[in-house]
């Protein structure tokens, strides 16, 4: 059993990256994440043509990226 | 014609004699967990050589698989206009299929072989029935935690396979390519369920580490004590791992996602 140090902190550090690699999966890439409200206001605006607009849709405005405005 | 008939039958008979050893072995082993807990250096030893030495294999696998389903799904999605639905793309084929999947044959490869080819040399230079006349059970002490190690690491590098994978989808496709960065991340979001494809995902990787482990110690433990014996049983578990994972993903998305 030479090296059980350096052994059981690379197994930590493994098992560690491992749950947080889960713990990305759960808030970052599925819809759990869509609990968390971010901070923005509401805007209300008319448009003639709004064909391909989707819920999420990317919408610029005058050139600004407004990033993820929720649509309805 | 006789000896081609006695030749089917023999067949047949070690087939099944085999799947019988197998499943009894599989419960010995099951049987030998408790002692491994009891002794949990075995298992953080083996815990280092199954899953943290194939760390840098499968993160860099999962990040370049990821890199060619973002560039494969953006040439296909920019044709309808749909590029914005890439991540959903990327994140849906990594989560549910190809993280899974992929890993358990890339542990099958690196660590599986591995696995059985300690534990046929081991009984091959009679080191396992050295430990029996030692009084110390080899199922216990050698097998149980190699097939433990095994089972507690698929689940965490399929996570991780997973992670690097989207973040590989999101470095073409946002870096390179140019898809909108709140789009890629947030129709993701809203189409990627934490039951539904998460946890499946958690599942499957689980039933494949099971599976793969147990075909990689049964055939160290199973071999026949040569030098060859112990080539055949090696290639054997990357053999059967192959088969054994790719058909029970597909048995398992059908429980999953099947609608019947």
């Amino acid at each position: 059993m030479k090296q059980t140090k350096t052994t059981e902190l690379l197994v930590g550090v493994f098992i560690v990256a491992g749950v947080a690699a889960l713990f990305v999966l759960a808030m970052k890439v599925s819809n759990l994440s869509s609990f968390s409200q971010a901070d923005g206001y509401t805007l209300t605006a008319h448009f003639e043509n709004i064909g391909g607009l989707k819920v999420k849709s990317p919408v610029t405005m005058a050139e600004y990226d407004c990033p993820g405005p929720t649509i309805g | 014609m006789f000896e081609w008939i006695r030749q089917l039958g023999r067949g047949g008979f070690g087939f099944f004699e085999k799947l019988g050893r197998s499943n009894l072995f599989l419960l010995k082993t099951l049987a030998g967990i408790p002692s491994v807990l009891r002794r949990p250096y075995l298992l953080i030893a083996q815990l280092l050589s199954v899953g943290v030495l194939s760390l840098l294999l499968i993160a860099v696998s999962g990040l370049f698989v990821g890199m060619v389903l973002a560039l494969q799904g953006y040439n296909t999605l920019v044709d309808f206009g749909a590029e914005e639905s890439l991540g959903v793309v990327v994140a849906l084929s990594i989560v549910r299929e190809l993280g899974p999947v992929v890993t358990a044959l890339l542990f099958a490869g690196r660590a599986g072989s591995a696995l059985t080819a300690e534990i046929g040399l081991m009984k091959a230079t009679e080191q396992l029935s050295g430990m029996e006349m030692m009084a110390v059970d080899p199922v216990h002490r050698v097998i149980a935690p190699r097939f433990l190690a095994g089972v507690l690491s698929m689940p965490l590098l399929a996570a991780i396979f997973s992670a690097v994978g989207i973040y590989g989808g999101y470095f073409v496709g946002v870096g390179l390519l140019g898809v909108d960065d709140g789009s890629f991340w947030s129709q993701m979001q809203s189409k990627v369920d934490l039951h539904e494809d998460v946890y499946n995902g958690v599942v499957k990787s689980l039933v494949f580490g099971v599976v793969v482990s147990w075909i990689a110690v049964f055939e160290g433990y199973d071999t026949v004590p040569t030098s060859e014996g112990v080539s055949r049983a090696t290639t054997r578990t990357v053999v059967y791992s192959a088969f054994a994972v790719l058909g029970l993903d597909f048995v398992l998305t059908a429980l999953m996602f099947g609608d019947y």
